[in-house]
């Protein structure tokens, strides 16, 4: 379970450049719920992503995983309850380490790394059973360095290396940008697999209407560090992208509205 | 008549052969390792070779001098002691520390001479200066620091506090600041030090005790004579003396100088050599310190600072610069 | 070359091997530049040449000099990690504190150990030929210290270290503290190195402050020189290779020592021993070059 409490994040707070990304958002993901994420650029959509893994720093408000607060936990130390998958491919894997070293890496996420190998045969078996289920034939690679896989292979060996240790929230933040249709839909589909498989309770950021609606059982938007709407269930089976669009539209247009008032 | 020419031929051509083979039979190699390329070492030694040639061994013809410099890194002079052990040779020498150090932990054979070092017990090259014992022995060139405090009561009445500045890395440096520090509280006179570990350092540090001295002493520290010209020139603003323990440095503006010219040092070192080439065992011939040590005044910067050059003193000088 | 040169040479080459090991370690596996070796060398002879004259154990000796050689190494990661300094200018600003602690340690700039115990004197006194103990056990400890490193950076702990090197979101996002890594793994790069400088002091019998300059150059040079001819990503490939780039280093410097009869001067040494680093890492490129023209004909 995630529970954001009144999230603030203020970029270069007291300069020229400041920017306010989140103003004030509180959102609770309960267990095995998988809610994506739009918005429009800037609308504060990675960053609240980041709120969750550590990554940014937050201003104010409070962040509880797990019924654990961890508003001031590094990085690493809420890695032990996230896995994450990234938008750039090349930041998710380590390109020089073979593929079954980083999902020996992946595997050992949240617990303590010790002298013990980090290659054994039933580590090795296991991880050629667990990306066999890819199909991409990787299962006879696993020596090879990662760095010659494609972008679309890396990003599916990022997700099977998702699963590899306890954790069941997952934080996928534009994970298919950066693939083309073919490969972007191929992570789709292996992510919802996934997420099925191991009951993981997940936080998707997108750019594409389409796949917030096609994926998961909750839709956020997110509007100028804002949450402007949040459906599931009946009412957003009910949804398509026209509608999507529409309410999108709808919003700035208030929000436009609401600032000329405002100059008037 | 025939007859004569032949003998006298023949008998010529057995002097050749045999004073040739008299020469062959006495090649005496002799490999010298210096840690650094220095005038001062430099010319330590050009003196050994010149010495050595003066006792009739000479380069190309009884004599095989091998040289190799560590380039200031006692790594290399450990390659370099390895290299020169492994070519055995009659005598080995070491000019500075660290070298003579090195050749010494390389063999326990062959005889190491060592020179232009300070301090050669707490160098540990040998355990006793009379009875040196093993296979080192050589000259030390320790500066006569009681006598530059001498010399400093002389210029400066009522002296009070001498100022020194020095790299706390030489060892050379630190041997001669500890012996300073021991003959100047023997005459109660107060040593304020200002090290400096490169030669960019020497004019900052000067600046900082000139205005708590009343005389800088300038001993032979490598660092510190890269740099004698800035220290001068401190001094000068601070108008107060330098004295220096290299006589080369009076040429740059030191009132006086007490010290070796290392030429000489080089010469009394082949002296060490030769008596190895004799056969002497090297375990009995005891340690010395370098002797003739010169007096170099400066009359044209003592009359700026308005100091006065006793007659006694110039006197005693070797050299007077007007 | 005589046999004695060779073999000394060998030795030195192996003593400076340690120092590559902890070159590669920060360099390579966790692409943190690091100086701090020009300080940590002469600190682990420092360390272990005041301890044995203190009547010291030289093998405690040996290992207190590790712990210095560490304790620099986690000045370094402290400043870099800590206070954000530039990682160059943490390293450089322990290197230069260091010659003063060196000096302050030893009490006087040199220290010698001649006449005095150390890890070799026991076998010394076993009627072998010298050169050879000596050079066997420093082979065994630097063998035992490589092996340790391949064994270490082939366990999940090790994993971590050398993608921290190389990712560090990814390494963040996969549980590892980058802070934790970089403070080990600077300061088991200079434990080594500490290490290094503890033997050279021992078999040379003397530490000098001086010994420090120039060690990142040689441990940077034997890295580069050892994986350039024996490329390879295997870490025993790696870890093998940079302590043959170590002793072929010495190797150059015993040749260019030996070229004095060909009008060298001995001034002309560092000149000798780059022009000869330079040939060995041409060579083999230009070999591929004339390979690949015989092909392409």
């Amino acid at each position: 379970m995630i529970h954001l409490e009144d999230i603030r994040i203020t970029f270069n707070a007291n300069t020229i450049l400041e920017n306010k990304a989140l103003r004030g958002v509180s959102l609770t993901v309960p267990e095995r719920q998988f809610v994506t994420i739009i918005g429009s650029n800037g609308a504060g959509k990675s960053t609240l992503l980041g709120a969750v893994s550590g990554e940014t720093p937050i201003s104010g408000g409070r962040v509880e995983i797990d019924g654990v607060e961890v508003t001031k936990w590094p990085v690493h130390k809420r890695a032990r309850y996230a896995a994450r998958v990234f938008q750039n491919p090349l930041a998710g894997t380590c390109a020089t380490l073979t593929i079954e070293e980083n999902m020996a890496l992946a595997h050992g996420r949240g617990k303590r790394r010790g002298w013990r190998l980090a290659l054994s045969s039933r580590r090795r078996r296991l991880f050629q059973e667990r990306i066999s289920i890819l199909g991409l034939g990787l299962e006879d690679r696993l020596g090879d360095s990662i760095g010659l896989l494609s972008g679309g292979q890396r990003q599916a060996v990022s997700l099977v290396m998702a699963t590899l240790s306890d954790s069941h929230l997952l934080l996928l933040d534009e994970h298919t940008a950066a693939l083309d249709p073919r490969m972007a839909a191929f992570i789709l589909d292996l992510t919802n697999t996934v997420v099925e498989e191991f009951g993981l309770t997940v936080m998707m950021v997108t750019h594409s209407m389409k796949d917030a609606l096609a994926s998961g059982d909750r839709t956020v938007m997110l509007h100028q560090g804002k949450i402007v709407f949040d459906v599931s269930g009946e009412e957003r089976e009910r949804l398509d992208v026209p509608h999507l669009l529409q309410m999108f539209s709808k919003v700035r247009g208030e929000e436009l509205a609401d600032d000329s008032l405002l100059l008037g | 008549m025939k007859k004569l020419k032949v003998i006298s031929a023949l008998f010529a051509a057995a002097l050749v052969i045999v004073s040739a083979g008299a020469v062959f039979a006495q090649t005496y190699k002799v490999a010298v390792s210096q840690i650094v390329e220095h005038p001062a070492l430099d010319a330590t030694r050009q003196g050994l070779l010149d010495g050595l040639k003066a006792k009739g061994y000479e380069q190309g013809k009884n004599l095989e001098f091998t040289f190799q410099t560590a380039q200031g890194n006692p790594a290399i002079a450990v390659q370099i002691a390895k290299q020169f052990v492994g070519e055995k040779p009659d005598v080995l020498v070491g000019i500075a520390t660290p070298t003579a150090q090195a050749l010494a932990a390389s063999t326990r054979t062959i005889p190491v001479i060592f020179t232009a070092v300070t301090d050669p017990l707490g160098a540990k090259l040998v355990k006793d200066l009379e009875h040196p014992g093993g296979n080192v022995t050589g000259l030390s060139d320790l500066s006569p620091v009681a006598q530059h405090v001498d010399l400093m009561q002389e210029l400066v009445s009522d002296l009070q506090a001498i100022g020194v500045i020095y790299n706390p890395g030489e060892a050379n440096a630190m041997a001669l600041v500890d012996l300073l520090k021991s003959a100047a509280s023997a005459k109660k006179i107060q040593v304020v030090e200002g090290t400096a570990l490169k030669s960019a350092d020497v004019q900052s540090a000067a600046r900082i005790i000139a205005s708590k001295v009343q005389v800088i002493y300038a001993p032979t520290d490598n660092t510190v004579a890269s740099a004698i010209d800035a220290l001068v020139g401190v001094a000068n603003q601070a108008k107060i003396p330098v004295v220096g323990g290299s006589t080369s440095f009076v040429e740059n503006g030191a009132v006086a100088s007490l010290g070796f010219d290392y030429y000489q040092v080089g010469v009394q070192t082949a002296d060490y050599v030769e008596a190895v080439f004799q056969g002497k065992k090297v375990g009995e011939i005891p340690v010395t310190f370098a002797k003739g040590s010169d007096l170099f005044l400066n009359q044209q910067a003592a009359d700026t600072l308005g100091i006065t050059l006793s007659e006694a003193m110039l006197k005693r000088a070797s050299s007077i610069k007007k | 070359m005589s046999l004695f040169a060779f073999l000394g040479t060998l030795e030195i080459g192996l003593v400076y091997g340690l120092v590559a090991l902890g070159v590669y370690l920060t360099f390579r596996v966790l692409d943190f530049p690091d100086l701090t070796v020009d300080g940590s060398f002469p600190m682990g002879g420092a360390v272990a040449a005041t301890a044995i004259v203190a009547g010291v154990n030289p093998w405690l000796a040996t290992g207190l000099a590790v712990l210095a050689g560490a304790a620099c190494g986690l000045v370094t990661a402290f400043l870099a990690v800590r206070c954000g300094i530039l990682h160059l200018l943490a390293s450089i600003l322990t290197m230069i504190a260091a010659f003063s602690i060196n000096i302050r340690i030893m009490g006087r700039p040199n220290m010698a150990l001649l006449g005095e115990p150390t890890i070799f004197t026991p076998f010394d006194n076993l009627g072998w030929d010298q050169l050879y103990v000596h050079l066997g056990l420093v082979f065994l400890l630097v063998l035992f210290s490589a092996l340790f490193v391949v064994r270490l950076l082939s366990s999940d702990f090790g994993l971590a270290l050398r993608a921290t090197g190389v990712n560090e979101r990814m390494v963040a996002a996969q549980g590892g503290s980058i802070g934790f890594y970089t403070y080990f793994g600077l300061a088991l790069s200079n434990g080594f190195v500490g290490f290094s400088g503890a033997l050279f002091a021992q078999s040379n019998s003397f530490a000098d402050v001086t010994s420090g300059v120039g060690t990142i150059v040689v441990g940077l040079a034997a890295v580069i020189l050892g994986q350039t001819l024996i490329p390879g990503r295997r870490i025993w490939v790696a870890v093998t290779a940079v302590i043959v780039g170590s002793i072929l280093y010495r190797l150059a410097v015993a040749f260019a020592l030996s070229t004095g009869m060909f009008g060298m001067q001995a001034s002309d040494l560092n000149l000798i021993t780059a022009v000869l680093v330079a040939i060995a890492l041409i060579a083999p490129k230009m070999k591929g070059k004339v390979r690949l023209k015989a092909v392409t004909r």
